[in-house]
């Protein structure tokens, strides 16, 4: 095989790849979508943050040297474009302090399951840094050592965050009839995941 | 983390998203059979993984944002009545505090406003509310600046050939130079996909986002009135 053959096919083959490692990328916007709602609760900047990601992503590609760890690079892209977004409005505040307010407008008001909702405001009633590592834990399912990464924060800081945040969810979520909103979400569902 | 307990946060939560070996789970399973705290534990933590999947487990299933469902109309008259309130509240409050001077002051007063929403009696509300602004200052020989933010469905606000309020926008910006109205790039963006004749009016500004322009001009000290 000449240089120049093994050239062209070699060119052929990345650019294959990076087709196919592109066309992964998009397909992950549903994912990232919903992990940004979950942080921010507002529809129209979760769009525009996955969308920055997935473009970032596609611009980068180069970069990602093992395809395996996509999902897992793509969630770093997104957490620190949050996190710009976070430091634009506020400069000073340590992500541990700041407490985004959930947006009541009229779509969320309108959504008939009060249970969702309420567990959504007690989310979003969570420190920024808490609220991250609770939803990449319990959403993504990543690990203590990829969430911090993912936040660019030391291990204990995404264990003291987590055991924070738990304790939290669980004491707001504890109602005035005297039961968990986890029993009273056991109970409707008949324990269904 | 609890003192003393022989299973930290890290490998409960390992447990349930299946990540341990088979000898580390067979011991684990061993002792959450004895030890009631740690099925507590166990428990409490499996509740919370399901409450915040089930929190959002309705996201990219449903139209986001979701349309407005009929019989919602008293949402219409609520967030009217809550602009009026908060133009009014602002324009009191500068009333009293003695900035509306006889004479007029050097100071700009800068309010950005946003419409996310098709709807007209509220984008009819929202141009309402900002003449009226525009009057009262004017009145009054104060300097104010307004810009308007159309982003989402709000972009309809200035859609050529389709806006019931063309003639009036036209109007109200070429009487009050200082009235700017800017759509979000990212919305118009996303509403050529689907429509590739959808046009705005010519003197409209574009920002790349129209979240990202209000947190800029709420950062610049502009004052922010939400519908």
């Amino acid at each position: 095989m000449s240089l120049r053959l093994y050239r062209k096919k070699l060119l052929g083959a990345m650019t294959f790849r990076k087709k196919t490692l592109i066309a992964e990328i998009a397909k992950h916007r549903p994912r990232l979508y919903k992990l940004c709602f979950s942080w921010t609760h507002n529809y129209y900047l979760s769009e525009d943050l996955a969308q920055e990601t997935i473009t970032q992503a596609i611009n980068k590609i180069s970069s990602l040297k093992d395809p395996k760890a996509l999902p897992y690079w793509l969630s770093q892209i997104l957490s620190n474009k949050f996190r710009n977004f976070i430091k634009l409005s506020r400069d000073t505040d340590s992500i541990d302090d700041i407490i985004l307010s959930e947006q009541v407008t009229p779509e969320t008001l309108y959504h008939q399951d009060q249970l969702r909702i309420k567990i959504r405001q007690a989310i979003a009633s969570l420190p920024v840094g808490q609220r991250m590592a609770i939803t990449l834990a319990d959403l993504e399912g990543h690990s203590y050592i990829e969430i911090s990464e993912i936040l660019g924060t030391p291990i204990g800081t995404v264990m003291s965050r987590l055991s924070r945040a738990r304790k939290r969810l669980a004491a707001l979520l504890h109602d005035e009839a005297g039961q968990t909103t986890a029993n009273l979400y056991t109970q409707v569902f008949n324990g269904k995941k | 983390m609890e003192k003393n307990d022989k299973y930290t946060d890290e490998f409960i939560d390992r447990f349930l998203m299946e990540d341990l070996d088979d000898n580390e789970k067979s011991g684990f399973l061993r002792d959450l059979n004895n030890d009631e705290l740690l099925q507590k534990r166990v428990s409490q933590f499996e509740h919370c993984r399901q409450m915040v999947n089930f929190a959002y487990d309705d996201i990219n299933k449903k139209e986001n944002p979701p349309k407005n469902i009929s019989g919602h109309g008293q949402w219409k008259t609520l967030t009217a009545a809550s602009l009026l309130l908060l133009i009014g509240v602002f324009s009191g409050w500068m009333l009293k505090s003695g900035l509306f001077s006889q004479h007029a002051s050097s100071e700009t007063w800068r309010v950005v406003l946003h419409i996310n929403s098709n709807d007209t009696y509220l984008q009819n509300t929202l141009l309402d509310e900002t003449q009226r602004l525009l009057e009262t200052y004017r009145k009054n020989k104060q300097k104010l600046k307004v810009e308007i933010v159309a982003y989402g469905k709000g972009v309809s606000l200035v859609q050529l050939n389709k806006s019931p309020y063309i003639e009036r926008i036209n109007k109200l910006t070429k009487k009050n130079p200082n009235l700017a109205i800017v759509a979000c790039g990212r919305s118009l963006k996303r509403i050529r996909e689907n429509n590739t004749n959808f046009k705005i009016m010519p003197n409209i500004s574009i920002a790349p986002s129209g979240i990202r322009q209000i947190l800029k001009r709420q950062k610049q000290g502009w004052s922010y009135i939400r519908i």
